[in-house]
């Protein structure tokens, strides 16, 4: 029986260890690298060592970065008393897109989920606290509306409160552009239970 | 592709792909199940809060060659003042992790029984407002019980003797109760005084509405609790990741 020769079996193996990639995935990603000119081929090994090797955690807020300190930590127009709890550097990005919060962010680096072992332990909720005794007065937590998101948040809520500082926790409920007819029954009582007065 | 329909709670989810989610459901008719959410993981999809933890739903599933795959889906129950408050989510979280790893996928021997108590369990949970975990206790034994692992709680397990009128024991590899005069002689029980066997007994046997009334002496409670957490540990083989999570919760509280 025929098999690829090592090195193209090899990559093959690496990428399907890739989240979401199964073997017929990997196998056309594997090809494709192959026909690639040696040149771009090249620059995506480039792109991933030098990630590997250039990327940290921002040593205020958690967030990934080039730097000692993120772009937004470094930033002294933003606003120091505003604090948004996100879960991951992506909320953080597409919480920037809105460009409707001016002000700090604490990139958590996941949730609270028992069942899956991830304790607070393994987050980055210890590095939180002194910051928030350090001139803020909110915290909002903007962390995805599920049970790991809602355990995080109150876990967080329990913990911050003490410090007689303000926590909110951002709305959930019907998306733009959504159909109450479409909607669950999970996502409408969220939606009730949010509603504001006009 | 046949289909069939199931009323669901669901135990456990994992992210599959972009868009999809493969959930651990306990089903009243079939048992515990692995299924696939198509596209819950979008915003826009009806799937979408379903697939929470501890959602209670019908459901239409069209059977696949490895896991079957939900085609509609109607929420019955969202448990939502579980979500509301941490000592509840914990131990509601507590209650499907246990339920996960005591059964075996599609066992219907006695899903319905367990169905319907895990169900009752949640309810309860969202009304208690002293004792939380009596309820867990109480769900606790009546699921070993029909699981067939039910501790002996009325007479000593090593002499078959009725327990005396005093502190006794609990031994989780024998079992259930030892009595006074033996306790000392078996390597793992743990003491039980009289109102920890009684209310060990309460939570066996009671009506479950009972469970909400429970004020125990914060002694019997602690009692209590670590006989069941060393049972169910020696009867699984293992320690559920989600208690650890709840004694850190009780340990703040």
């Amino acid at each position: 029986m025929f098999h690829y020769a090592k090195p193209l079996a090899h990559l093959v193996a690496e990428l399907e260890r890739l989240p979401g990639i199964g073997p017929k995935s990997a196998q056309r990603m594997a090809f494709h690298i192959l026909r690639q000119p040696q040149d771009e081929a090249k620059q995506l090994a480039e792109a991933i060592l030098t990630v590997k090797e250039s990327i940290r955690l921002c040593s205020v807020c958690s967030n990934f970065t080039d730097q000692e300190k993120c772009e937004i930590c470094r930033d002294t127009k933003r606003d120091p008393a505003l604090l948004c709890v996100v879960a991951e550097t992506r909320d953080l990005i597409a919480m920037e897109k809105t460009n409707e919060f001016k002000g700090m962010y604490h990139v958590l680096q996941g949730l609270i989920s028992p069942m899956d072992n991830i304790g607070p332990e393994l987050l980055k909720i210890r590095e939180l606290f002194p910051r928030v005794v350090d001139g803020v007065k909110e915290v909002i937590l903007a962390l995805n509306p599920t049970t790991e998101g809602q355990t995080t948040s109150l876990f967080l809520a329990s913990r911050l409160k003490p410090l007689g500082v303000k926590v909110s926790q951002i709305a959930s409920g019907l998306p733009a552009g959504g159909d109450l007819d479409y909607a669950d029954q999970a996502t409408l009582i969220s939606a009730l239970q949010w509603r504001r007065e006009m | 592709m046949a289909h069939y329909n199931a009323t669901a709670l669901v135990l456990h989810r994992t992210d599959l792909g972009e868009n999809d989610r493969i959930l651990t459901l306990f089903t009243r008719e079939r048992g515990k199940l692995g299924v696939v959410a198509k596209g819950s993981r979008k915003g826009t999809s009806r799937l979408s809060g379903a697939t929470e933890l501890f959602m209670t739903m019908r459901l239409q599933l069209a059977e696949a060659r490895s896991l079957d795959i939900i085609t509609q889906c109607e929420i019955v129950d969202t448990h939502n003042p579980l979500r509301l408050n941490l000592d509840l989510l914990a131990r509601a979280t507590y209650l499907c992790e246990l339920l996960d790893r005591t059964t075996e996928e599609r066992d219907t021997l006695a899903s319905e029984e367990l169905f319907d108590l895990t169900l009752t369990a949640l309810t309860l949970l969202a009304r208690t407002t002293t004792y939380p975990d009596g309820v867990l206790h109480a769900y606790e034994l009546r699921l070993l019980e029909a699981i067939g692992y039910a501790p002996v709680l009325d007479h000593c397990v090593k002499t078959g003797e009725p327990l005396e009128r005093r502190t006794v024991g609990f031994s989780p590899s024998l079992g259930g109760t030892v009595g006074a005069s033996e306790r000392y002689q078996v390597q793992d029980a743990l003491p039980l005084s009289q109102e920890s066997l009684h209310l060990m007994q309460t939570f066996a046997n009671d009506e479950p509405e009972r469970l909400l009334s429970l004020t125990p002496s914060p002694k019997a409670a602690a009692e209590v609790a670590k006989a069941l957490r060393w049972y169910i540990r020696f009867r699984i083989n293992r320690s559920l990741r989600s208690a650890e999570f709840l004694d850190q919760i009780r340990a703040a509280g």
